[in-house]
């Protein structure tokens, strides 16, 4: 119960985060750093994954009210959440029985990143594929993705390291 | 029976997955997403009264910006005046009442991007004001783009920053007519395709509306042509198009209601019919 008031709290505090802050925000000129799907990222192991794709899709369409497109991030949320377990297992083996918890203080730095890493790979490689929806531009695709992927993932490595110190 | 639902059951989290996945996508792909529906309404106001409070705090850190764009248009404004009071002397009688062809309302961007494929802005005018969609919209220093969907106090445009955007443009100097899209990447430059080989362009010429467009009015800048090459299968020239206006500082812009649009599609519409 205490950890579902915990998570409640942080959606709250990283949406608010994403929609009041970074949506304002362009690095480089055109970079727009996501922060939310942090939130997607830790969705615990041992909670129920049709609940995660739910909300997933909530939140993912919440953005998409935000930034007028439609459902593009509800789609690229709601396939982070799917592909998240697998991410973990091929990370962590015995993850999945264990019911491991994923955050920075569970995993190490290391894992911690590589998780993030991966997921925040698949998050931005779909939405900016959908957004472009061609393949001629396939390339400034993948540049786009690798940009947004180190920014997104250093600025999460970034806040979960601020609460490992609090702890 | 019993198989079905053990098949349910067993791939459930599958079939939530591509329940959730195809109702994003189909949101994501369909043309009109949420047109006139009021939960999009009502969720379209929240989010843009909240973006309101953001722009608002932005806009004092332009004003010094704001204040020299508007001061300029003040005095071109002033400009046109005269020349238009010379205008309405010499056509009086004959064509008054095609003299007032545009009316603009004043409106202000709340929210806009510039960074993705296709981009958006906000506006804080909406069906209430008199907006409805497929309406131009300028702004001091050129044109901006096209209005999208309106809500009761809101309303969305398709920015020259969007795929689907084909504005038709000429150059200033010969007349060429030419169309300009947005081909993605720096939002400071555009695509101008199809001109003419025979306009003689120069670097550095101006493109604006012309009188092809129904929803401008003629002459509004659209960009600067950069650089450009001879496109070898249509014979037609690429231009690249520095755009007038610059997206990611953009505050105040006018939304073109052209009086005469209507009755200008009916009769171009109807001497197409007479044609075939």
């Amino acid at each position: 119960m205490r950890a579902v008031i915990l998570y409640i709290l942080a959606a709250i505090l990283a949406m608010a985060f994403q929609l009041l802050l970074l949506e304002n925000v362009q690095l480089l000129g055109y970079l727009n750093p996501y922060y939310y799907p942090i939130l997607l990222v830790l969705w615990p192991l041992k909670w129920n994954r049709a609940v995660g794709l739910l909300v997933a899709f909530a939140l993912g369409m919440t953005l998409d009210l935000f930034e007028n497109s439609g459902g593009l991030h509800a789609s690229a949320c709601v396939l982070l959440v799917y592909l998240q377990p697998y991410l973990a297992k091929s990370l962590v083996a015995r993850a999945l029985e264990e019911g491991q918890s994923l955050t920075l203080l569970a995993l190490g730095s290391s894992k911690f990143l590589t998780l993030t890493a991966m997921c925040m790979f698949v998050f931005h490689f779909w939405l900016f594929l959908l957004e472009s929806f061609a393949f001629n531009e396939f390339f400034f695709v993948l540049f786009r993705t690798v940009l947004s992927t180190a920014v997104s993932t250093a600025m999460i490595y970034a806040t979960q390291l601020l609460m490992v110190t609090r702890e | 029976m019993r198989n079905i639902a053990r098949f349910l059951v067993r791939y459930h989290l599958f079939l939530l997955f591509l329940l959730t996945q195809g109702w994003a996508l189909t949101a994501a792909f369909r043309d009109h997403p949420y047109h006139r529906s009021w939960a999009w309404n009502v969720a379209q106001d929240a989010s843009s009264s909240v973006q309101k409070v953001y722009t608002n705090a932005e806009n004092y850190t332009r004003l010094r910006a704001i204040n020299r764009d508007l001061a300029k248009e003040n005095s071109r404004l002033r400009a046109q005046l005269r020349a238009s009071k010379l205008d309405t002397v010499v056509t009086r009688g004959a064509r008054r009442d095609s003299l007032q062809s545009y009316t603009f309302l004043g409106a202000e961007v709340i929210n806009a991007s510039f960074h993705k494929r296709s981009n958006y802005l906000t506006l804080n005018r909406g069906f209430k004001d008199g907006v409805r969609p497929g309406q131009g919209v300028i702004s001091p220093r050129g044109v901006v783009g096209v209005v999208h969907e309106v809500s009761k106090n809101y309303a969305t445009v398709l920015p020259i920053l969007h795929r689907r955007t084909r504005l038709s443009g000429s150059m200033a100097r010969t007349k060429h007519f030419g169309s300009v899209i947005w081909e993605g990447g720096n939002h400071r430059i555009a695509t101008m395709v199809d001109v003419a080989r025979q306009a003689r362009v120069k670097k550095g010429d101006l493109v604006q509306t012309d009188t092809r467009s129904a929803l401008f009015p003629s002459g509004i800048p659209i960009g600067k042509v950069r650089s450009f090459s001879l496109d070898p299968t249509s014979q037609s020239y690429v231009l690249d198009v520095e755009l007038s206006v610059d997206f990611a500082a953009l505050q105040t812009v006018y939304i073109v209601n052209s009086l005469a649009k209507k009755e200008r599609i009916e009769l171009e519409a109807q001497a197409e019919l007479e044609v075939q």
